[in-house]
């Protein structure tokens, strides 16, 4: 009995039958009742209330432009004793991997104990080594190797594929040869994007691949290989296997897209394989007529030369590709790669 | 209604219940889930529920792997041999790249196939090439069907592959009876299990359901009806099928649903900020993943029909138990109609039996277990619930038992019904032919698998089980609804708005229980090897031009092209050359060459025209069909000359001159260009490391005809008078008149005006720009192209302005500084940068320039001062026109804060001296550290109140000083000391090691003119920063 009732009604009478009532008996309601019902009205109206107000025009189509801070950068520091650019030769691509990153001074200058490496080879295509539409697998492989006896304690190797994932991982046989020496291997799930800002001139927002912007450094190895729309894709361009979305709208300013994304993401080390090139038919190819051997591969510090070394290759000039110039105003890198600090290396043993 | 029903119902001989129906016993014991009387009863209850249970599991089991996941420790031996065929490969390259050269000595490699008369062709490996097959016999439940095998085999005359699993089954069951139903059939359990669940029938009820009654006669009209159109080869059994009803069920609406279901829920747990939760989602995806997770989400075409009928199906058991099994399934009236010859049945006791009903309460397929009346034998599941149940010991189920006596006989279907259900069979195939959409007018969209038989055979042979759909590895495949006409009710479609058909993929083929979808090898489906040149078209991509950006946007694209899968092309792109706001630029317009189309449809499934798309695939040429070809020689060999096979020549007999490459070949003898070998002497060239400056005059020149020209007719808003900023364009100088209202553009936008380079001017806090192109009426060659970017501030201004400037450029009095260089007069006054472009560089053009500038520069009116901080620097050999502002990365060191900066000479040494933008003491901290962290060797050190911090040693020095929130630094080649005492000159407080003192600069000093007009005031202009602006 609380004080708001007493003396109403006497002997705590029920005067509220609800369940087992006597139909026609008179209902009668004492104060208590109507306080507690009036309030629990007064409480549900007003906690609706403040809810709607707490999420009134919430997140109304407002978004975070993002300016050009926005950048993944796992550039490592520039020694100048070390040479920025290392172009290795000769027959056994696992050999040239490893020639490469020594001549630039070795892999521990690039990956430190403990941590996460992530290694994002081109597995873009269902299609086999031999065909050169994905990274070389036994570079990859060799990758993994070197950047866990260089004391990583993950390496993760991924990619966001074009064709069907689970046959591009398979069948260009880096799933097998990255998992066979230690590497994580994953195949994107929706989970694993977000968006973010991408800070770009044109790409301000996108859902980005976490997997491979989340780590300690980020190792970008792509193939060379022609491509038809905008004549080469290598490094940089390679960039867009972060991307989510509907990133094929990005062929309509594909140069733009692609230095925007080269300004996003500053990966730890570029090691680009062209070893197997891919020169017409890009940038899937399909069958062995579209490939021709290189045998060289490439190791840097600076994506954009990468890329200016490799469509050499291809027997274009860097000036072809307005994206390199774009990014060397943005001072992402030089598409003048002679100006590097440069050493070339003859690897002599053949493949076993 | 009603009435009409309990007349058909009428027609039947009715089987009563006995009297003991009413018993009160009876209703107090019933119990849906019997226990069983006898130890036997338990037993046997037990083994049919685990074998129930069992089944259930592995067909939910084998659904669940019907799709390709890769697998890391079986693909040991595929890699291996991918390993072989990568170093054949390279051998072969090798080889090919000798061309011409000798191969004397050297083995062919087995690639090569001779083609006689010295001439040897590059086979490639081709058959190496590996193929991706499941490694679970999915398809063993429909392959074990019997009525799938019998009506396919009815049907097509012929037993496809595996089908001969079902006589397996049909054998048992012509001894045992209709075990299948009670202890294997998958939907017979599901069915079971919802019966079971709520019923809403119990008691005396639940005793008159479980009656035989004439509606369990309908499955055998089905029966009939469907074995008649197999007979007339249109195959329907798929429909009510159980295993594939069950399957198609399951793989198009329950699995799916689920999947998206779960893995909503999971990723609403890892998108949380939460820990554990995160983790609880973690440990979801290792729980689920492979199992009710599929690789990718399916969405399936009328799957929510499928699903709504299954469920329609389940809900019907609360009313009848297992009403499916007893009314609508023909595998069961088929297993049914074998059962009649059993040597396995139930024997009754009848005279023991006091009409309790408890086996009645528990019968699952009414088949009139109860004593007093003849067993239904072919309606019997072989449940066994009612032996066990039974508390008087009638009921015993044996081999041989005395059928005469206990078993009616067949189901008396009645002679003219059964002939009337066959009628309706026989109508159905005239009429469902009759009817337009397979012969007349075929459906467009329906594009078959690939390896699909010619459309009338693939009505023999499809059951609808869905597989195809369920294992196509980018959800290409669906269940059409009507768009294959009436026969082809839930038969596989192609489309590839949805997913397209991954070209080395051959998993449909390999799964298709009956041979609707053949088995083909990845080499036939490609049309390599020895199938080359003929690879299986599912149809042809057609282009809307109306609609592809390239072609009528004038827009680049060609994604289609990109992924186009066949090898040459078989999207190819005209080059075309066009103008757009004045900028030429490379335009592709694709086209598709009907020889090579393989009709994947992956053009239409990456068109980015989303809704409706600008290149889609349609039946048309398709290679199974004879009739529906788009060209007269459907095997006719591309016309495509863009490459031939190389072909190589033997050494000696060479057609080809000594040295030559074949035709069109690739040239791979060619050296590469021969990179920089050196590795050069650092310490020896100052200017190594530092990126190459381009010519400037001639970008700027490269930028401002492209700008006038995009000005014209860039997208940028555009604006009218009353516009605040473009009121300072001038409305008409020296007879040049806007061309066109002036434009807009935003920091958003500003990459329509200038492709690439706005981040060059957003880095210096870019607001916005107006732009206007001015011309001489009836004169177009000549044009002044004047734009004024609001900069945000006179340091924004001043930085873009410095960028901009060279300093050989001609200083010119204009605003608070300006230049003018060949055809183009620059400026800055207050926040705005303003440059003025011509399309000539001459005196007249130039004197324009500068009267527009000019123009200009009266409109801002008061201009504002220079930036206060430069005063701050020494004046002695500065050098003129060096002054940069710089919004990060002063002096491009690394890690470094904003800041300002100045060259100098002086003692034959090139310096550049710098103050950091710094304004709290931790900020400069961090800088400083930042600076530290990305030079290897810098030295930091503390020299009283100052940190130092050093890179270079003696001769090749970046020298920065910290005092308090300050930070001040040098760059270039001087002694320590001497760096140590410029920078301590810049500071505004006074630290505890002095610098010489007449070496220092007062920290203010009076205002003083310079020859080159660029020093500053030192009162600035008030603003909140000590340094301006």
């Amino acid at each position: 009995m609380s004080f708001f009732d007493a003396g109403s009604s006497g002997g705590g009478r029920p005067i509220i039958m609800v369940r087992g009532m006597v139909r026609g008996e008179r209902v009668e309601s004492n104060r208590r009742d109507f306080l507690i019902r009036s309030g629990k009205a007064l409480a549900l109206a007003g906690g609706s209330t403040a809810l709607g107000l707490a999420i009134h025009n919430r997140d109304l189509g407002v978004r975070d432009t993002g300016q050009n801070e926005r950048v993944r950068s796992f550039l490592p520091k520039d020694d100048p004793a070390l040479a920025q650019l290392a172009i290795a030769k000769g027959e056994d691509p696992v050999a040239l991997v490893r020639a490469a990153v020594d001549g630039l001074g070795g892999i521990r200058r690039f990956v430190s104990r403990g941590d996460v490496v992530a290694i994002k080879p081109n597995i873009g295509w269902a299609r086999v080594p031999a065909q050169a539409a994905n990274t070389n697998p036994d570079m990859v492989a060799e990758m993994v190797r070197m950047c866990l006896d260089a004391g990583a304690k993950r390496v993760i190797v991924s990619d966001v594929s074009l064709n069907d994932p689970q046959r591009c991982f398979d069948l260009s046989g880096i799933r097998v040869a990255a998992a066979n020496a230690g590497a994580h291997v994953v195949l994107p799930q929706d989970r694993h994007f977000r968006e973010r800002a991408l800070g770009g001139e044109m790409l301000k927002n996108w859902p980005v691949y976490l997997t491979l912007t989340e780590a300690d450094k980020v190792i970008n190895m792509p193939v060379m290989k022609h491509h038809n729309l905008c004549a080469a894709t290598g490094a940089m361009k390679n960039w867009y296997g972060l991307l989510g979305g509907t990133r094929n709208q990005l062929h309509q300013n594909i140069h733009l897209s692609i230095a925007d994304l080269a300004t996003f993401m500053r990966p730890t080390l570029t090691i680009l394989d062209a070893y197997r090139v891919l020169f017409r038919n890009g940038p899937q190819g399909g069958s062995f007529r579209d490939v021709m051997l290189k045998k060289q591969v490439i190791a840097t510090i600076d994506q954009v030369a990468a890329d200016a070394y490799g469509i050499t290759l291809l027997g274009r000039k860097p000036e072809e590709l307005p994206y390199l110039a774009m990014a060397e105003e943005r001072k992402i890198g030089t598409m003048h790669w002679q100006k590097l600090r440069t050493k070339i290396i003859e690897v002599g043993a053949k493949p076993a | 209604m009603k009435k009409l029903w309990a007349r058909f119902l009428s027609m039947w001989p009715a089987w009563r219940a006995r009297p003991g129906v009413d018993c009160p016993e009876a209703r107090k014991k019933i119990k849906l889930a019997p226990r069983g009387t006898s130890k036997k009863g338990r037993v046997l209850l037990w083994c049919r529920r685990i074998s129930q249970a069992a089944f259930l599991f592995l067909f939910m089991f084998l659904l669940v792997r019907t799709e390709y996941r890769g697998n890391f420790a079986d693909r040991a031996q595929e890699t291996s041999r991918m390993t072989a065929v990568v170093g054949a490969a390279i051998e072969v390259s090798r080889v090919f790249s000798l061309a011409g050269a000798s191969l004397a000595g050297a083995p062919l490699p087995a690639a090569f196939v001779a083609l006689g008369d010295g001439q040897y062709k590059l086979d490639y490996l081709d058959a190496l090439l590996p193929e991706i097959r499941l490694d679970l016999p999915t398809s063993i439940f429909l392959e074990a069907d019997p009525l799938v095998a019998v009506s396919t085999m009815i049907a097509t005359r012929s037993l496809y592959g595996s089908l001969a699993w079902a006589l397996v089954l049909l054998g048992l069951t012509i001894f045992l009876g209709r075990f299948f139903c009670g202890w294997i059939c998958p939907l017979g359990t599901l069915n079971h299990i919802f019966s079971y669940i709520r019923p809403s029938r119990v008691g005396a009820r639940r005793i008159q359901a479980n009656l035989t009654k004439p509606y369990q006669w309908l499955k055998y009209y089905i029966l009939i009806a469907m074995l008649v159109m197999a007979l007339f080869t249109t195959l329907q059994v798929g429909l009510l099928d159980p295993i594939c009803f069950l399957t198609r069920s399951m793989s198009m609406a329950v699995l799916p649903a689920a999947n998206y279901a779960v893995r909503g829920t999971l990723d609403a747990l890892d998108a949380t900020d939460v820990a554990w939760l995160k983790e609880a989602a973690n440990v979801g995806y290792a729980m689920f993943d492979g199992n009710v997770l599929a690789a990718r989400q399916g969405f399936f075409h009328w799957g929510w029909v499928i699903g709504a009928i299954f469920i329609g199906i389940m809900l019907l058991n609360r009313y009848i138990t297992r009403f499916w099994c007893r009314a609508l399934c023909p595998l069961g009236a088929f297993l049914g109609i074998f059962s009649r010859f059993s040597i396995f049945g139930l024997r009754k006791d009848h005279a023991k039996c006091t009409d309790c009903n408890l086996c009645l309460v528990n019968c699952q397929a009414a088949d009139s277990p109860q004593g007093g009346v003849k067993w239904q034998g072919s309606e019997c599941h072989l449940c066994f619930n009612c032996e066990a149940v039974c508390p008087d010991d009638v009921l015993h189920f044996e081999f041989f038992p005395n059928l005469k006596r206990s078993v009616a006989p067949a189901p008396d279907l009645g002679k003219r019904a059964a002939l009337f259900s066959g009628f309706v069979g026989l109508a159905t195939y005239p009429m469902s032919r009759a009817s337009d959409m397979v012969s007349q007018n075929y459906d467009h969209r329906v594009i078959r698998p690939p390896g699909s038989v010619e459309e009338k055979e693939f009505l023999e042979r499809c059951i609808k089980c869905c597989e195809c759909m369920k294992v196509c590895p980018n959800n290409a495949l669906h269940p059409a609804l009507f768009e294959a006409g009436l026969e082809g009710v839930w038969s596989p479609i192609l489309i590839s708005r949805i997913g397209y058909c991954e070209h080395e993929c051959v998993l449909c083929g390999s799964v298709c229980p009956t041979g609707a979808i053949r088995n083909i090898s990845v080499l036939e489906k490609v049309g390599r090897g020895e199938y080359a040149g003929k690879p299986i078209k599912l149809g042809t991509a057609f282009y809307d031009l109306g609609r592809c950006l390239p072609w009528s946007m004038d827009t680049p694209c060609i994604v289609c092209e990109e992924i186009c899968p066949t090898s040459p092309k078989a999207i190819w792109a005209i080059e075309e050359w066009i103008t757009k706001g004045g900028v030429p630029y490379r335009l592709q317009k694709p086209k598709v060459d009907p020889q090579l189309c393989i009709g994947c449809g992956a053009c239409e499934k990456v068109c980015p025209v989303k809704d409706k798309p600008a290149v889609y695939v349609t039946a048309i040429g398709e290679s199974r069909s004879d009739d529906r070809q788009l060209l007269l020689d459907k095997n006719a060999a591309s016309n495509d000359r863009r490459w031939e096979g190389p072909q190589l020549v033997a050494p000696g007999k060479s057609k080809l001159p000594e040295g030559a490459q074949p035709a069109n070949a690739p040239n791979l003898s060619a050296p590469p260009p021969a990179p920089n070998a050196r590795l050069p002497n650092v310490a020896a060239d100052p200017k190594f490391g530092q990126a190459p400056r381009p010519d400037r005059a001639q970008i700027q020149a490269a930028n401002a005809s492209e700008r006038s020209a995009a000005a014209s007719e860039a997208k940028g808003a555009r604006i009218d008078a009353t516009d605040k900023q473009a009121s300072l364009l001038p409305t008409a100088v020296g007879g040049f008149v806007p061309r066109e209202p002036p434009r807009a553009f935003a920091g958003k936008n500003l990459w329509e005006y200038m492709n690439g380079s706005a981040p060059g001017f957003t880095k210096y806090g870019f607001r916005r720009m107006v732009v206007c192109e001015y011309t001489r009426p009836g004169n177009d060659k000549q044009s002044i192209t004047v734009e004024i970017f609001d900069m945000g501030s006179p340091r924004g201004a001043f930085g873009r302005f410095a960028e901009e400037r060279d300093p050989s450029y001609a200083p010119v009095a204009l605003g608070v500084d300006g230049f003018s260089s060949g055809g183009l007069v620059a400026l800055w006054a207050q926040r705005f940068f303003v440059k003025a472009t011509g399309t000539e560089d001459n005196a007249e053009m130039n004197a324009l320039l500068l009267s527009f500038a000019r123009a200009v520069a009266a409109k801002i009116g008061v201009a504002g001062k220079p930036l206060p901080v430069f005063a701050r620097f020494p004046h002695e050999g500065r050098k003129p026109r060096t002054d940069r502002y710089w919004p990060r990365e002063l002096g491009d060191v690394p890690g470094m804060s904003g800041g300002f900066s100045i060259d100098f000479k002086t003692g034959g040494r090139d310096l550049t001296l710098m103050i950091a933008d710094t304004s709290s003491e931790s900020g400069a901290k961090k800088a400083l550290a930042r600076v530290a962290n990305a030079y290897p060797r810098a030295k930091v050190e503390t020299d009283g109140a100052d940190e130092v911090l050093s890179v270079g040693g003696e001769e090749d020095a970046i020298l920065f000083v910290r005092r308090k929130g300050e930070l001040a630094g040098v760059k270039g080649r001087l002694p320590h000391a001497d760096a140590l005492a410029w920078v301590r000159r810049l500071f505004l407080r006074k630290g505890g090691a002095e610098s010489p003192a007449k070496k220092r600069a007062p920290a203010r000093v009076k205002v003083r003119r310079d020859d080159d007009g660029d020093d500053a005031s030192p009162s600035g202009g008030g603003d909140a920063s000590p340094y301006g602006g």
